[in-house]
């Protein structure tokens, strides 16, 4: 029997009975939106709307929303690496998506994302950093990759990957060079280069129903129902390049065999959208 | 920039390319008087609103002012988080804020002094609106975030929270539009003005003794009822060239009615189709 409480927030919310509806749907193979277990919601890819950012994108998994957009400036580098670039990521949840979220610095969870991206970027190498230096300890290029989530529906993760990916595809960055003879930096805005990606990840996120259930692309209701996650970074090549399991409910291997199999094949859906959009 | 300890460190400082090769704009409009973008000076951009933009939110809207893209949403009403706030009247807070990738320079995730000011102006254009008696105890909260700036943004936004609002069902006496107008020079009026056309007081310092009226100015209106509820000006402008300009601000913003009657009607029926 399914009660609904109005919490302080005035929303809606399945209070634990809600538990049983969900069993009762899952009997069936089911889940409350329509979708099958593994099924994965409609996604929409937009590259290169927002003209004042290098590179910017938008992506919706069903109802949430993430826009990236890069902003490419010039810094001097770090002193422990003079020959590379700096690429930051940064997301952000804030109470505009979602009413989860409270006005002030970011949450746990958008610390959590943003450090999983930072940690895909540098595990994957993602980017080529060397390519972003213009002079060895002088001037480097720094890529901002700020990801704001305007609508939160679950499974940020999987949107804040694809839409990093699609807009760094969509970065151009203007030829810099340094006058030696006059110190300055010169700037040619009129001719443009795109980045160089040494890969391209996509990202699946599964959750663990009562222990033994599996579901794929879990929407906000579901995320609150679930516990434990699982996050698997496939590439264009069929491979898995990255997985994450913060911890929590124990999983059988067969589950894990599954995920895996499930997330080789998204993996290889994105990647046909990715070039369809980014041309 | 302030160092934040729950982000990713970030260097101090950094350069936009853009501002080591910049291009002068010597003239705003040139010979056939026609503006950077093609426009006369007393023609507005095509303006694109849509409700129920963030399906999470109570109420949302999405503007698009020629370049400029705003999205506003409206949780609420909740109760207040303290007892001691317990009004019979209820309360509006308003956060307004660029996204950092927004302006031609990266901005921090902290809102700074600006966007603070911003926020004031936008809750007292809202303030003179909403119904507040009706919703005693309450918290009605509205967030707005700019995902790019080709200027108007301050109008866009008002014009967005107030459709955000009535399509949370809030009650509003009216719902609220705004529009900005460019002044330079003496008699020189660009309506809507692009990022580009915007006021900048630091191009200013060496002509201060020739001309004095520059400056923008940003009026939020109640069309129907007539009533400016909010102006905000930037820039140094003569009292009559002021009252010239809110004029002209204010019936910019009587036009934006039609297409903000035309947006909430249209989010009306696609509810209806849903449901039906």
């Amino acid at each position: 029997m399914r009660t609904v409480i109005k919490s302080s927030t005035g929303q809606l919310r399945l209070n634990d009975k809600s538990d049983d509806f969900y069993k009762l749907h899952l009997k069936e193979g089911i889940r409350p939106d329509g979708r099958m277990l593994m099924e994965m919601r409609p996604m929409v890819l937009n590259v290169g709307s927002i003209s004042t950012a290098s590179g910017s994108s938008l992506v919706k998994v069903g109802n949430t929303t993430v826009v990236c957009g890069i902003k490419a400036e010039l810094t001097e580098p770090n002193a422990s690496h003079p020959g590379k670039g700096i690429v930051v990521p940064n997301v952000e949840l804030s109470p505009l998506c979602s009413p989860k979220f409270k006005p002030g610095p970011p949450c746990d969870q958008a610390q959590v994302v943003t450090k999983f991206l930072d940690n895909l970027i540098q595990s994957t190498n993602l980017i080529c950093l060397d390519d972003l230096c213009v002079e060895n300890d002088k001037l480097v290029w720094i890529l901002y990759c700020d990801l704001i989530c305007i609508d939160y529906d679950g499974n940020i993760v999987d949107a804040s990957v694809i839409s990093l990916m699609a807009a760094l595809q969509n970065v151009k960055l203007p030829e810099v060079k340094i006058n030696e003879e006059c110190e300055s930096v010169e700037v040619n805005l009129k001719c443009t280069a795109t980045l160089k990606l040494c890969s391209c990840p996509v990202s699946t996120t599964f959750r663990v129903f009562d222990r033994s259930n599996i579901i794929a692309d879990p929407t906000s209701m579901e995320e609150e129902l679930t516990e434990g996650q699982l996050t698997i970074v496939t590439d264009q090549q069929g491979r898995i390049i990255y997985m994450e399991r913060p911890g929590g409910v124990t999983l059988q291997e067969e589950h894990v065999e599954k995920c895996m199999k499930r997330a080789l094949i998204r993996g290889a859906e994105v990647q046909t959208l990715y070039m369809e959009v980014t041309g | 920039m302030a160092t934040d300890s729950r982000r990713l460190a970030v260097p101090q400082s950094s350069l936009d390319p853009k501002s080591l090769c910049p291009a002068k704009v010597e003239r705003l409009l040139n010979d056939e008087e026609q503006r950077l973008d093609g426009r006369y000076s007393s023609e507005s951009r095509g303006i694109y609103l849509q409700c129920g933009t963030v399906s999470q939110a109570k109420g949302s809207c999405y503007c698009e002012l020629g370049n400029t893209k705003v999205v506003c949403s409206v949780y609420g009403p909740k109760d207040v988080e303290h007892y001691e706030d317990f009004q019979m009247e209820g309360k509006i807070k308003c956060e307004f804020k660029y996204a950092p990738f927004s302006c031609s320079k990266h901005r921090g995730h902290i809102p700074d002094l600006s966007e603070a000011e911003i926020s004031d102006v936008i809750l007292q254009a809202l303030t003179a609106s909403v119904r507040l008696q009706c919703y005693p105890k309450s918290l009605i909260e509205v967030f707005i975030i700019v995902l790019e700036n080709d200027g108007s943004a301050v109008s866009a936004s008002i014009t967005a929270a107030s459709l955000a609002l009535a399509d949370a069902g809030i009650e509003q006496y009216d719902i609220v539009t705004s529009a900005s107008v460019r002044v330079y020079g003496n008699g020189n009026f660009l309506e809507d003005p692009t990022s580009v056309e915007e006021y900048r007081p630091q191009d200013f310092d060496s002509e201060s003794g020739g001309d004095l009226n520059h400056g923008l100015v940003t009026v939020a209106l109640l069309p129907t009822l007539n009533q400016v509820c909010a102006v905000l000006s930037n820039g140094h402008l003569e009292c009559d060239v002021l009252v010239e300009t809110i004029q002209m601000c204010t019936s910019l913003a009587q036009n934006l009615y039609t297409a903000a009657r035309k947006c909430l009607l249209s989010s009306v029926k696609s509810v209806d189709q849903n449901n039906a």
